[in-house]
Order: structure tokens, then C-alpha cells, then sequence
């Protein structure tokens, strides 16, 4: 009895390795597959792809596409419910601190009414666009402001953003749906992987 | 070095305070000691090779805090970005390779950002959502 419970314990041991081996591979699998989509192959451009700010770039802008945010009304929506949990997280100091978030950052994050207008006009002029700043702003959570810059760029030179200054001086980004794909790829690849059973 | 990068880096020391990395090595009057390998992670950490100069006992205090974030559980919610730091004061990772760690981001905060965005879908529970895909070629 005893060495049947210890076999079925070891099953469930080998099936949590293969899906924790099925986890690392994935996310392997995407930073293979981004640098080899990527246009540029200067070692400092796929350095930045490398590291981890890049995966949740590609996973916020997969999101986006998958959660179909399309519309003015959409993107709207996303930053109405972004200024929400930016106010009750700026209400709840022990979330911010583990979070690694001080309320002027977080403050600093949210949609004014001047840049909700231009966070809605960009994108009903050019759907999908954003300001780099507004991108800084829903990706407050997960990184820098200069993270994001910075991966924006290594996107850029990889091919996989249009970045380009407006008439206005905003640093415009918008997606061209490479990074979506091979994040989606990556994704539906490890479910497929884990129901096979590794 | 800037002054951005030797705030992120203060910042870093402060985010990582704990009695535990407290602990000192060599004596206060004299200079730290470094083991080979430590001195192996200052030479090729722009950060702290410019910084051992002026301040060896900062550095043994970030290599101490490196330390204690490989041996540290949950090491993952701990990260000098977005805290006291100014927006840009970030650790350049392709000159500080080892010093990237501590820019790690919260796992909480992405599940947050997750759930942000599931929330944000149109009609969430009625419209399909729209998968872009693109499989492995292999």
C-alpha cells in the first residue's frame, strides 16, 4: 500500500517536472524565436530582446490583440480601469511596496485629461498607435519608463514596431504583429506541448 | 559614472537592506575584502568598477545584496525600478550584466496587469477573443 502511494506520488513529481520543463522551454522557445524574427542581428539590439522587460512587452502588446482592443471606445476603457487601480493601489502603501511602486511613480502613470485625449485621438487617427509615453503609462506596473524606451527601440531596430516622431514631438509606436504572433505562437505551443504530456 | 545610475544603485542598496546583508566583510577602517569571483563581477559591471573607486564598501554592500537575492525565495518581487528611483535612473543590463537582477519585476504586478486587461476586453465573457498565432515552423 504504502509503495503504491509512493509511485503515485512520484507520477505527480514527474508530471510537475515535465510541466515545469514545459514552463522553461517556452519561454526559451520566445527568446529564440524574437531574435530570429528580428531584422537587426547587432548583438546589442538582440541583447535587449534577451531580457525579460521584452517578454512582457510582447505579452502586454499580445494582450492588446487578443483581448480586442481596438476601438477608441477600448483603449478608453483600458485607461479608465488603468486610473482606477492606480488610485486603489496608491490606497493600499504595503500592495505598493511590494510591488516596488511609490505613489509619485504611480501618479506620475495615470491618464490626465489632456493625455486621455491623446491617448483616444492617436489611436482614432491611427489605430493601434500609442504615444511612447501613454505605453510608459499601462506598462507602469512591469517596468521603467526608460525600459520601456528602451526595449521600444531594440523593437523598432528588430523590425517589429513602427516608432517614428509626430508633427508634434510625440514618439509614436505602433505594432506591426510580429511580436503578437510569435508570443501567441509561444503560448498556444506550450499548451499543446503540456496536453501531450511534454 | 552618472548620477542616475549611482542613485539606482543607492536605491538598489536600500530596496535590499536587511540584517542579514548587513553583515560585513574586511573592517570598516580598511578596505573590503573581494573574493575572485567577486572581483570577476566588478570587471565586467560598468556600475561597480567605477564605483569601487570612490566607494568600495557600496560595492561590497551590492555584491552582498546580489547574494542574498540567489539564496533569497520569492527574490522575484524585489526590484530597484519604479521604486524611489527616478523614471530613467535605470541600470544599463548590456554594462551590468549581474546588476540586472535586481530590476527583476513583481509577479503580482504582471497577474495585476493581466487581469487589467481582461477586464478591459469588449463585452468580456460575450466576444470571442482573437488569437494571433503563429506556430513553431518546426
Amino acid at each position: 500500500m504504502k509503495r503504491c502511494k509512493n509511485r503515485t506520488e512520484r507520477d505527480e513529481i514527474e508530471t510537475d517536472l515535465a510541466l515545469l520543463e514545459s514552463l522553461q522551454w517556452s519561454k526559451k522557445e520566445f527568446f529564440d524565436r524574437i531574435c530570429q524574427e528580428s531584422k537587426s542581428q547587432d548583438e546589442k539590439v538582440l541583447s535587449v530582446l534577451r531580457l525579460e522587460p521584452a517578454y512582457q512587452f510582447a505579452e502586454f502588446y499580445y494582450l492588446l490583440r487578443a483581448r480586442r482592443i481596438e476601438t477608441e471606445d477600448d483603449i478608453q476603457r483600458l485607461a479608465d480601469i488603468h486610473n482606477k487601480y492606480i488610485v486603489d493601489l496608491t490606497k493600499d502603501p504595503k500592495k505598493m511596496a511590494r510591488l516596488g511602486l511609490n505613489s509619485e511613480r504611480l501618479l506620475d502613470a495615470m491618464f490626465a485629461a489632456d493625455t486621455m485625449r491623446r491617448l483616444a485621438q492617436i489611436w482614432r487617427d491611427h489605430p493601434g498607435t500609442l504615444d511612447q509615453s501613454n505605453l510608459g503609462r499601462l506598462l507602469v506596473l512591469v517596468m521603467s519608463t526608460e525600459t520601456c524606451r528602451k526595449v521600444a527601440v531594440a523593437c523598432a531596430k528588430a523590425g517589429f514596431l513602427q516608432r517614428e516622431e509626430s508633427p508634434y514631438g510625440m514618439m509614436l509606436v505602433c505594432s506591426n504583429g510580429v511580436l503578437e504572433q510569435v508570443f501567441g505562437g509561444c503560448i498556444r505551443d506550450l499548451r499543446h506541448r503540456i496536453h501531450k504530456g511534454g | 559614472m552618472s548620477r542616475k545610475h549611482l542613485a539606482a544603485l543607492v536605491i538598489a542598496l536600500a530596496a535590499l537592506s536587511e540584517p542579514a546583508v548587513a553583515e560585513l566583510r574586511g573592517s570598516p577602517e580598511g578596505p573590503p575584502v573581494f573574493t575572485a569571483a567577486e572581483v570577476a563581477v566588478i570587471t565586467r559591471n560598468a556600475v561597480l568598477a567605477a564605483l569601487i573607486q570612490d566607494n568600495p564598501w557600496a560595492v561590497r554592500r551590492v555584491l552582498d545584496a546580489l547574494a542574498a537575492i540567489s539564496t533569497t525565495p520569492n527574490n522575484g518581487s524585489k526590484r530597484v525600478v519604479g521604486s524611489a528611483a527616478p523614471a530613467d535612473a535605470t541600470i544599463d543590463p548590456l554594462a551590468n550584466p549581474d546588476l540586472d537582477q535586481l530590476q527583476r519585476v513583481s509577479p503580482e504586478a504582471l497577474l495585476d496587469l493581466f487581469k487589467l486587461l481582461k477586464e478591459a476586453q469588449p463585452g468580456s465573457g460575450g466576444a470571442k477573443p482573437q488569437t494571433p498565432v503563429k506556430p513553431a515552423s518546426r
